[in-house]
């Protein structure tokens, strides 16, 4: 009985949090090693001396963090906070993650101009949007004003894309 | 005629400053040429009338969206966007002008009768000073983590470590690059806190779906406080406006780091910080009469010391010199009504703020009427391009695309977002300061802290800090766990 209260307060949000960002702290920590020591400049206090701090202060909250949770979850065997689970919401945010992903990695090569309707498209439908005019004006509308804003305006470089993408944003801009 | 072009510079600043990617240094820079044909007076007129519109412009959308359009507002979406998600959107941009003003005009009083003696002051602070501040500054976390303080410690310890990636201003050596060259520049923390607030929100929206959809249909109408409602901030004002004209004046700092202190402040000497973050008036009043109050301070050394205080005010510096002037102690001299147009010129900007910023707001605020499931997109182009905009670069962009999943985390799992992106801020000002300021004390920490502005500041700020502790532990003992 008690191996499975230790285990759920194991599973425990803050617990595996406290977990992960304890082990990047203690990664990073052996990275600082390479930034070179106290003596080589000049005495002063080196490149590694305020992430080093910073990591040690970080890898003791976690500590700390932990073992409150776990502590709590074993006292009350229930905790308020919340344990990792996966439901189908989780399936609209991996999709507008995803969707996000796509765009960034596409707008270099699509260029601004067409790939931003594009993402606002599916973006819109993915929250509910189903009006055939807003889905229809609004990206487009958006993209011109912006480029024009941006571009003509502003001298911002919006990213123009390769090949004909390029040469369909030199149209504009 | 000049009054018309101080109103035109007023809103183009307020237009610049709303939009995320534009901002008041870019627009006045693009202004510059516009100048050349311009009498020196009225081009440096519409120079410092966009000025101060802009640095007001960045909290309408910080306000509304929760994307700040300019870095010194970044504080004022803490509370301004709750407030307004609470359906009080026209209160909150209400407050948020007419603080902006008194900031503005404080900040030009005091400009107008101590400047020379304001900027010796300043000049006087050194690395211990500006340590002392940031720390002040970053006890904030304290405050803002509410009953989860452990969590806020956290994620403020991740923010100063996000902080240090790069390339060591001190040093030349790499720090957490991995070898590759896209974090050498570091993280930017403009793109950052798009992240975290904009991003993390639109990717919850998407995770609820519709249930979330109907809360942003909110007519917006913005409605200016009352004198009553005013006089109850009056300390909140007063104080911010002091501190935003001070921490103005000292070079390099900024209106940032200024609305970041004032709110610290304003939490710290509040009867009920814990209401700081939930949309309250003093959590709007505070930084926006840090940073508009800041604006002004900055202009203290360009003008009497002839060194800018801030970015925009660099900006003003090659305005002043594509006319023949070179601003400093012999423009008082020689140009003194140059001068005091400026001054009187800034006191109408800030009076104009107050209908310029209406009627900007009015406009921005009817895009809060469109379904969300049409604005959420809208905001993400916005905050690509504003990410996009600092440096015309895509890792700025993936970088608020990181930033966006982690405010997703943090909402998730209830950890505070605040923290982090005050960590972010001020985390290179702290250490920079810390370590070359144990340099110029070889290595003598006594002789570091013991200074007397500096330690006087690092005295008060570990004594509220402990009160802060000990009076949350007091009122729920377990405060430190969750």
């Amino acid at each position: 009985m008690k191996e499975r209260f230790v285990l759920k307060a194991l599973l425990k949000s803050d617990v595996i949090i406290s977990a992960i960002l304890f082990a990047a702290a203690l990664y990073l920590f052996f990275e600082t090693k390479a930034f070179g020591s106290l003596d080589v400049y000049g005495g002063g206090l080196g490149p590694e001396y305020w992430p080093q701090f910073i990591l040690v202060s970080l890898m003791a909250l976690c500590a700390g963090m932990a073992f409150n949770t776990i502590r709590t979850a074993l006292k009350d065997k229930d905790l308020k906070t919340p344990k990792l689970s996966f439901s189908t919401h989780n399936i609209r945010f991996i999709a507008a993650t995803s969707l996000i992903a796509v765009y960034l990695l596409l707008l270099p090569v699509v260029g601004f101009m067409v790939s931003t309707p594009v993402m606002m498209i599916a973006f819109m439908v993915l929250l509910g949007e189903r009006s055939k005019f807003w889905l229809s004006t609004i990206p487009f509308v958006l993209t011109l004003g912006i480029v024009l804003v941006f571009t003509k305006v502003m001298y911002v470089p919006l990213p123009r894309g390769m090949g004909i993408f390029l040469k369909i944003s030199h149209l504009l801009y | 005629m000049i009054l018309l072009l101080i109103f035109g510079g007023v809103m183009a600043g307020v237009m610049l400053g709303a939009i995320p990617g534009l901002n008041s240094p870019m627009g006045t820079a693009l202004l510059i040429p516009f100048t050349f044909s311009m009498e020196p007076t009225s081009g440096l007129l519409l120079l410092t009338a966009v000025y101060c519109g802009g640095t007001f412009g960045g909290s309408i959308s910080a306000i509304l969206f929760n994307v700040p359009g300019a870095p010194e507002a970044s504080v004022t979406g803490f509370d301004g966007y709750p407030m307004a998600k609470s359906g009080k959107a026209g209160k909150a941009l209400g407050y948020a002008i007419m603080c902006s003003c008194l900031g503005g005009l404080f900040s030009v009083l005091v400009m107008q009768m101590v400047s020379p003696q304001l900027a010796k002051v300043a000049l006087s602070f050194s690395e211990a000073e500006y340590f002392a501040l940031a720390l002040a500054a970053l006890t904030l976390i304290a405050s803002l983590g509410g009953d989860k303080m452990l969590k806020a410690f956290m994620v403020g310890c991740v923010g100063l470590l996000v902080a240090t990636i790069g390339i060591d201003p001190m040093t030349s050596i790499e720090r957490f690059t991995f070898g590759g060259d896209a974090l050498m520049g570091g993280i930017n923390f403009i793109p950052a806190l798009i992240g975290a607030f904009a991003v993390g929100e639109i990717l919850m929206t998407a995770e609820a779906g519709l249930k979330k959809t109907g809360s942003a249909v909110i007519s917006v109408s913005t409605e200016l406080p009352s004198l009553v409602e005013m006089l109850r901030l009056k300390w909140t004002v007063l104080r911010s406006a002091v501190i935003g004209t001070l921490i103005g004046i000292l070079p390099g700092v900024g209106a940032t780091t200024a609305s970041f202190v004032g709110y610290s402040e304003a939490v710290r000497w509040s009867k009920h910080p814990e209401k700081f973050g939930t949309g309250i008036p003093e959590g709007i009043a505070a930084p926006e009469t840090c940073n508009n109050a800041a604006a002004g301070g900055a202009m203290v050394p360009l003008l009497t010391l002839g060194i800018p205080g801030s970015a925009t005010t660099a900006v003003i510096i090659g305005g002043f010199m594509v006319h023949g002037l070179q601003p400093g102690p012999m423009l008082f001299l020689n140009q003194p009504e140059l001068m005091y147009s400026i001054f009187i010129s800034m006191y109408v900007a800030n009076i104009f703020m107050l209908f310029s910023g209406m009627i900007v707001a009015k406009l921005f605020s009817n895009f809060r009427k469109i379904r969300y499931s049409i604005l959420g997109p809208c905001i993400f182009v916005f905050a690509t391009v504003g990410a996009f905009g600092i440096s015309n670069s895509m890792i700025d962009v993936w970088v608020m695309f990181a930033f966006g999943l982690i405010g997703y985390v943090m909402k998730k799992f209830d950890f505070p977002i605040a923290p982090l992106i005050i960590a972010l801020v001020l985390g290179e000002l702290a250490e920079i300061s810390l370590r070359r300021g144990m340099r110029m004390a070889d290595n003598n920490l006594s002789e570091f802290l013991f200074r007397p502005i500096g330690g006087t500041i690092l005295a008060l700020t570990v004594i509220t800090l402990l009160f802060t502790i000990y009076g949350k532990l007091k009122k729920k003992p377990d405060a430190l766990a969750a």
